[in-house]
């Protein structure tokens, strides 16, 4: 085809117009029929979609806002509003993901959906690019990453900054109470579960922003090398765990492990790599190392993927039958426990609807929706700015605890008399099942425990 | 920790990962030998495989060892597929090689959107997923087993490439194509013959390999880099150099695992590939490379 | 130098087209639209430094999200280390994709050109795990920078200023190839072996187009960590690989400046797309850039000059 070249110029200007009006119309189209009808008040949720922790936490939302636009939703001035969620999906899950999804996800779901406020989050980073975003365009966006570091970007400039609000509990609180349950837990195995002196521990962390408050350069100068050592324990191994181990599995790992008489494992992992490392545990002959005493070491940790049972990813599955006898700490009702009153019934809830167990940020997700409302109402207004006042003031019971924001907009957690946002630890039977073992509303009580040998200690009480 | 308890450890692992890194690899560099082509779709050959078996034994229920036949097959068809679809399009090797890579990201964004991206599946295994204790060590029976096939596809291949009179129109065929041709050999089929064989040998290291692992859509990523970077320390097109590159990078690895207090395994191993690459582009065996 | 091409068609049209950008992104104050044609500039400034380099010469670059990461590492370690502002960020981010493109080359490219391609393919695996490995070493607060200083608060503005660095950009590229610089890169691509024998030292001239190139990619990595406020091994990801060379082939193999309209469409389709089919997106640009590879290998240049 030969054009001549004035003719191929206008071809290309004219497509070129064309294409941008047809998507600028479209993208016009779309915003006019979505702009929200005086009837309803927009949630915009930015999550990891691909991700069952991510479909978890749009559950718990969609849960919540289904109750309460069942109870008449919201009334502002006279309005009957009813509550609903606009999601996108960032794939924040996969560290290799680029953060401007995240951006993009907000960007779209603040001006293009124009959403009233925000709820979501989950990846540290992606939530730190994210926060600009938020407060530039003063909408309220209560996240649930665990960096520190989002309390310290309100602290810094409240008034540009106010808009942001961490619904989640934080790493340097997670430690506090993820600490005490070693403790008591091998107080108890010593006490009279097993007879046996357990004090050799290795620590393994996750490469990622919360774990650094933990692990940091790893070796004797981590920050929680000298708790553990202060307690009584040994710490043997301090580090962060290779995404790809030597030869695809992590033997040569553990066979340092072994060699330094490791008796338990300390595994902290919010992300996806763990069904490796507990199927390589299970496997992996603990007593072929006489430095051993023939003990396959005791594993416990926060593992998130280890949290998950349910039809549509089941752990046991997935790690074909190896993590029997792990233990993992997380927060809120992931099986029936009753922190508050809303605890089981959220649990119950949950559990019918979508045949899954609530996991970590679920029970907070779910509290979110509920207290934002609630500060809605008492403002009797949408814009963010008259609501921050109320949602400051938040004292909600949910299903996770007791939430109540501080000064810089982080979950204050009160430990005495009980925690007022208590861990929880399950631990998963040979039967393939998971069974609550522990809280830090009850220290010294275990139930459930099953042993080594296989044999399940119904209750067991610590005597200090 | 003293000599002794580093010893062991390090020559056992050293020689188990170094072997199955030749079993993933021997594939890669044979094709290489024959066709000068590097095929950057292998990684997603292993991948498919993985997602094949997932898909019949998983979530159809079929019995395994059917599973695994239909995989490989399906395998094989999808790598010729990839490799004469573009071949009918062009013979430009750098438009090849950047069209192979594209086919691997398209799989591995298909089978993402088809399985879900997040989380690591897991596909049934041939052995038994224990391990025993042999001089201090714990061995995975699994992971010994794909070690021992490997060495002895090894020596299959080998014998094949040097004793049969197939393998004489193979070589011939790698030496000089064009003369190959004049004498009467169909090249075409010899292409066919080893691009079949070597999506087999991947398919097989799949099987072998992946049910101590996890099926994830990024999973292409490890095995083709291994491939690549053993083929090369060794030299591409010498197959039989592909053990001896292996241990080159499953000792680098295990040996700075136990040694150096960072993550930096993966590093090491890169860093001598850079070596060779630059140093010693010719590998081991001394390849020779027209580009 | 040739100042006929300060007159072509082609780079007039691209000015104009950027230019045009930035207006219907006001007229129509869509703050997703400004982000998206901002995120398009990034990726035209990607494009055209891999197009300048391995679109000319044909030696394919598979490592270019390497330096887009070192871009945006640095700008983000220099930040962080000494408080640079944002001017030095950037001039930095091209100094050390210069120097990683310049070490790179001068060590692969004495050999052969398909061991650059293979090293290439390397290089954005071995800049992540080595950030795994080393990153608390590096006194990194997560595994990345975070809270990096914006090039405006409007994002109107930044989209201004970032149009600006790629009409800069386009104007010393387009400089560059106008003087026998471009000669030789259309020699090298077409017949190398006929370079050599008269006599000119092509060795140099790859390197030197290279790390130019590759500092053009970092600095494109110092907006984008600019842009994003966060610096981290993202930018080392296959996205940053496949779409600028998806963008390049499309406007044309070694025609540079097709890069600018190419940009445009692909980037305003995937953004748009990424919000109504999600992952399917993805699924769909791959299997467009196969079949651009395939049927089109000289892009939409036959149109465009």
């Amino acid at each position: 085809m030969s054009y001549s070249k004035n003719t191929k110029i206008v071809i290309t200007v004219v497509i070129v117009v064309i294409l941008v009006a047809a998507i600028t119309l479209g993208a016009y189209y779309m915003q006019q029929s979505q702009t929200p009808t005086k009837k309803y008040i927009l949630i915009g949720m930015p999550l990891p979609l691909n991700s069952p922790i991510g479909v978890n936490m749009l559950d718990s939302a969609q849960l919540a806002v289904n109750q309460i636009n069942g109870n008449g939703g919201v009334t502002i001035n006279g309005t009957h509003y009813y509550l609903k969620i606009i999601s996108y999906d960032t794939e924040e899950a996969d560290p290799s993901i680029p953060v401007s999804n995240g951006i993009s996800a907000m960007t779209a779901l603040i001006t293009q959906d124009k959403v009233n406020f925000l709820i979501g989050g989950y990846r540290s980073d992606v939530v730190d690019a994210e926060l600009p975003i938020a407060a530039q365009y003063h909408t309220i966006y209560i996240t649930f990453g665990a960096d520190p570091e989002i309390s310290t970007f309100v602290a810094e400039n409240y008034t540009a900054h106010k808009y942001i609000f961490n619904g989640f509990v934080n790493a340097t609180n997670q430690g506090i109470q993820y600490g005490a349950l070693p403790v008591y837990m091998l107080l108890a195995y010593k006490e009279g579960l097993l007879k046996q002196n357990i004090t050799n521990f290795a620590i393994l962390g996750e490469q990622a922003a919360w774990t650094k408050v933990d692990i940091g350069n790893g070796g004797t100068s981590s920050p929680l090398y000298k708790p553990f050592e202060e307690v009584g324990f040994n710490v043997t191994y301090i580090n962060y765990f290779p995404l790809s181990p030597p030869g695809g599995s992590y033997d040569s790992l553990f066979s340092q492990l072994a060699d330094l008489n490791t008796q338990a494992i300390y595994i902290l992992a919010a992300g996806t790599e763990t069904p490796l490392l507990v199927s390589n545990w299970d496997s992996f002959n603990w007593s072929a190392d006489k430095a051993t005493g023939g003990m396959k070491p005791i594993l416990m940790g926060a593992d998130v993927m280890a949290e998950m049972e349910g039809k549509t990813y089941d752990y046991f599955n997935a790690t074909n039958g190896g993590c029997n006898g792990e233990f993992t700490f997380g927060w809120g009702p992931m099986l029936p426990i009753n922190i508050t009153n809303s605890s089981i019934p959220f649990y119950n809830e949950f559990y019918s609807n979508y045949s899954f167990n609530p996991i970590f940020e679920d029970g907070f997700v779910y509290s979110a929706i509920y207290y934002l409302t609630q500060a809605i109402e008492k403002a009797q207004n949408l814009s963010s700015n008259a609501v921050i006042p109320y949602l400051e003031q938040t004292n909600y019971s949910g299903p996770a605890g007791l939430i109540k924001f501080s000064s810089s907009h982080g979950l204050i957690i009160n430990l005495k008399p009980v925690p007022s946002v208590p861990a929880v630890a399950m631990q998963w039977h040979k039967d393939g099942k998971l069974y609550l073992v522990w809280s830090s509303l009850n220290p010294l009580t275990f139930t459930n425990i099953q042993l080594p040998n296989g044999t399940v200690v119904p209750k067991i009480t610590v005597i200090l | 920790m003293n000599f002794f308890s580093l010893f062991f450890p390090i020559i056992i692992y050293g020689l188990l990962f170094g072997l199955n890194y030749a079993l993933i690899s021997i594939g890669f560099t044979l094709v290489f030998g024959v066709s000068k082509i590097l095929n950057l779709s292998y990684g997603a050959l292993y991948m498919t495989t993985a997602y094949m078996i997932y898909f019949f034994a998983v979530m159809n229920n079929l019995p395994l060892i059917i599973s695994i036949l239909i995989s490989i097959v399906i395998t094989i068809l999808i790598g010729l597929a990839i490799f004469y679809t573009i071949l009918k399009f062009t013979v430009n090797p750098m438009i090849f090689m950047v069209t192979m890579l594209l086919f691997a990201l398209l799989l591995q964004y298909i089978y993402s959107y088809l399985f879900g991206g997040q989380v690591g599946l897991i596909i049934p295994s041939l052995f038994p997923n224990v391990s025993i204790g042999l001089f201090g060590v714990s061995i995975n029976l699994s992971l010994l087993a794909s070690s021992l096939i490997s060495l002895l596809l090894i020596f299959l291949v080998s014998f094949w490439i040097y004793k049969t009179s197939i393998g004489r129109r193979i070589r011939a065929t790698a030496e000089d194509p064009e003369v190959s041709e004049l004498l009467g050999i169909n090249t075409k089929q010899i292409i066919i013959i080893v691009l079949s064989i070597s999506i087999l040998l991947v398919s097989i290291a799949s099987i072998l390999l992946v049910p101590t692992q996890e099926v994830t859509p990024t999973m292409w990523v490890d095995p083709f880099v291994i491939a690549f970077a053993v083929s090369i320390i060794g030299g591409l097109g010498k197959f039989e150099w592909a053990i001896p590159a292996a241990f080159i990078v499953s000792f680098a690895e295990v040996i700075s695992q136990y040694l150096i207090p960072y993550n930096v395994s993966d590093i090491v191993a890169f860093i001598i590939v850079i070596l060779f690459i630059v140093v010693f582009p010719n590998g081991l065996g001394g390849a020779r490379i027209e580009s | 130098m040739n100042l006929n091409y300060f007159r072509s068609r082609s780079f007039i049209l691209s000015i104009l087209i950027i230019i045009a950008t930035v207006i219907i992104s006001y007229a129509i104050n869509s703050p997703y639209f400004t982000l998206t044609i901002l995120i398009a500039d990034i990726f035209i400034i990607m494009s055209i430094g891999w197009d300048f380099s391995s679109g000319t010469t044909n030696y394919i670059n598979f490592g270019i999200s390497f330096f887009f990461g070192i871009g945006a590492l640095f700008t983000g370690f220099f930040f962080y280390s000494f408080n640079l502002s944002i001017p030095f960020l950037i001039i930095q981010a091209f100094f050390f994709g210069f120097i990683s493109g310049f070490l790179i080359t001068i060590a692969t490219l004495r050999v052969r050109g398909v061991f650059f391609t293979l090293l290439s393919l390397l290089l954005p695996l071995i800049g992540t795990d080595f950030i795994l490995a080393f990153w608390t070493v590096l006194k990194m607060p997560t595994i990345g920078y975070y809270g990096l200083p914006s090039l405006s608060n409007s994002l109107q503005v930044s989209l201004i200023y970032i149009s600006l660095f790629l009409i800069i950009i386009i104007i010393l590229i387009y400089t560059l190839y106008s003087t026998h610089i471009g000669l030789i890169l259309r020699g090298i691509g077409d017949d190398e072996e006929a370079m050599l024998a008269q006599g000119i030292n092509t060795f140099w001239y790859k390197v030197l187009i290279f790390s130019i190139s590759m500092g053009i990619v970092g600095i494109a990595g110092s907006l984008y960590a600019l842009s994003t406020t966060f610096a981290g091994i993202d930018t080392f990801g296959l996205e940053f690989l496949l779409f600028p060379m998806v963008i390049a082939i499309f406007g044309g193999k070694g025609k540079i400046l097709g890069a600018v309209p190419a940009g445009y469409v692909i980037i305003i389709l995937s953004q748009y797309l990424q919000l109504y089919v999600g992952q399917f997106t993805l699924i769909l640009f791959a299997a467009f850039a196969i079949i651009l590879f395939l049927l089109f290998p000289n892009g939409i240049s036959r149109w465009f000059k």
